[in-house]
């Protein structure tokens, strides 16, 4: 694969790594999408809204049970997606920084390292005290990301 | 140059656009379809003691979607006017090609058949049209889908220069990942209460009532929800009303046999002249279908095929025979229900004469 990147600096593009971001977009775009329902759109108040609308009253826990079971299904999805963003993220910076991409490759891969890492430990040993370092390497990573994709597609 | 680099900004906004209204599409239809909501209600409700019938819960499930669809809605008008923008620019630089028109004749008919389909919960808009627009919309976004695989194809090949048949293997990859969306159409489960009681000798009534509560009959069925992502979900809100069995990733409820049910409580409203069977089986028939509107809803018919064995036919006769055991009774329920039916003409079925029965058990007579 690496034999059709051409090496020098602002002669050509990198032609994989473009399918490479188009991969990587449509898995951010996923894992957005489904972060932003969950937890706005068919949010607890949401349904607690919904139900309200019907005549049903129902108390704070009850929309929570009745929103959790809603949503069991796509958060499985949303993790594995993210997990396996992060490792893309992960080797597609290792391989980048490595042919003298520069700093936001290396950025892209210690942010997707840690956010895969902090993911895997939320998913796996139900720990929620790693959410936040998740997010924040998730963000760095997402910026990194975007840069990278920003000048990639601006030729 | 000024023009190209627009153009190709205009190019990427327009595909973001597109990522929206496809992620918005997909959602809506998949995960938070009705199916899928009213899926989830089939273990919840009954966990937080929450008796709703189908018709309410298809209700809930429209309000708790609308949000989802204005997004979607939002976004395809952005798509389309990012696209406009984009061809007026083209044109001035560029010949715009065939494939460039058809995108753009289909994202024109998309739009406008989306207008109907939102604004029909605003301003009146006949069911007809409305049927016409959910259906070229509905193949409209193939032929979108299509299109644009097309064009991935074509970007890809040209920018890897991929052979013809590693073409086909990505378009096959595509196509393959049909199957991993969930069957939409799988049934759901209510549960009803008594709404009155049977008389001692009325075994067939009592049976069919002790079915139809689930007291009898009823399937325990589990249910694990091993990902919860809140440590909520293992502490429910102290008093509350909610048992979480096994720190609340499992859940437990019985599923009544629904059929066997309604079709006991048929056999005491016909054998038995139970009125209070032929009451609790109207009752409960009335409450699984949106039977006011001028057309019922799929899912809920297609819910009541699977689990109480009757089609859209069927069901209009069942209704039909019940309204005529209770007038025949001088029930007031039935009395009431006949002549909501004959006044609105719901479900087209020909109502029996009330007139016989005194005023006292005619509710509406003197409206």
């Amino acid at each position: 694969m690496l034999a059709t990147i051409d090496r020098r600096p602002g002669r050509r593009v990198f032609a994989w790594e473009r399918l490479l971001l188009a991969l990587e977009g449509a898995m951010l775009v996923l894992i957005v999408t489904i972060s932003v329902y969950n937890r706005f759109i068919h949010s607890d108040t949401a349904l607690h809204h919904a139900f309200e609308a019907a005549g049903v009253g129902l108390d704070e826990a009850a929309a929570h049970l009745i929103g959790s079971m809603q949503r069991t299904t796509v958060w499985p999805i949303h993790y594995m997606t993210s997990i396996f963003l992060s490792l893309l993220w992960v080797w597609h910076g290792s391989l980048f920084s490595g042919i003298g991409g520069g700093f936001r490759y290396m950025a892209l891969m210690v942010a997707a390292g840690v956010s895969a890492m902090a993911g895997i430990v939320i998913f796996m040993v139900e720990f929620p005290a790693f959410s936040w370092i998740h997010y924040i390497a998730s963000a760095v990573a997402s910026a990194c990301y975007l840069n990278i994709l920003a000048t990639r597609i601006a030729r | 140059m000024r023009a190209v680099i627009t153009s190709r900004g205009l190019h990427w906004a327009v595909g973001a656009a597109f990522l929206l209204v496809g992620a918005t599409a997909i959602m809506n239809q998949t995960f938070y379809s009705k199916e899928a909501i009213m899926r989830s209600f089939e273990f919840s409700l009954p966990m937080v003691g929450v008796d709703m019938p189908p018709a309410d819960q298809l209700f809930v499930a429209r309000i708790a979607r609308r949000a989802g669809w204005v997004f979607h809605f939002w976004a395809g008008i952005a798509l389309v006017a990012l696209f406009f923008i984009k061809t007026s620019i083209d044109a001035r630089i560029r010949k715009v090609g065939r494939w460039h028109l058809l995108f753009g004749v289909l994202v024109a008919v998309m739009a406008a058949t989306g207008l109907p389909l939102h604004f029909r919960s605003q301003v009146h808009i006949d069911a007809e049209v409305v049927d016409t627009a959910r259906f070229v919309h509905h193949w409209g976004a193939w032929a979108v889908a299509a299109v644009f695989a097309g064009h991935l194809v074509g970007a890809i090949r040209k920018e890897i220069a991929v052979t013809k048949k590693s073409g086909v293997a990505i378009v096959v990859f595509f196509l393959s990942l049909g199957p991993v969306f969930p069957d939409l159409h799988a049934a759901i489960y209510h549960r009803v209460k008594s709404v009155v009681g049977c008389a001692r000798e009325e075994k067939l009534c009592q049976k069919g009532v002790a079915y139809l509560e689930g007291r009898i009959g009823a399937k325990r069925i589990e249910r694990i929800m091993p990902d919860c992502p809140y440590e909520r979900c293992g502490k429910p809100k102290k008093g509350s009303h909610i048992d979480l069995p096994e720190g609340g990733r499992k859940y437990v409820i019985t599923k009544p046999d629904f059929r066997k049910a309604v079709s006991l409580l048929l056999e005491s409203a016909k054998k038995e002249e139970s009125v209070a069977a032929a009451r609790e089986a109207l009752s409960y028939l009335l409450g699984r279908i949106d039977y006011k509107s001028s057309r019922p809803s799929e899912v809920l018919v297609a819910r009541l095929k699977k689990e109480v064995g009757m089609d859209l036919e069927a069901y209009r006769r069942v209704v039909g025979q019940l309204v005529g055991v209770l007038v025949q009774k001088c029930d007031p329920y039935g009395i009431r229900m006949a002549k909501e039916f004959a006044r609105h003409g719901y479900l087209g079925l020909k109502m029996p004469d009330v007139s016989g029965c005194p005023s006292r058990t005619n509710p509406i007579e003197g409206e």
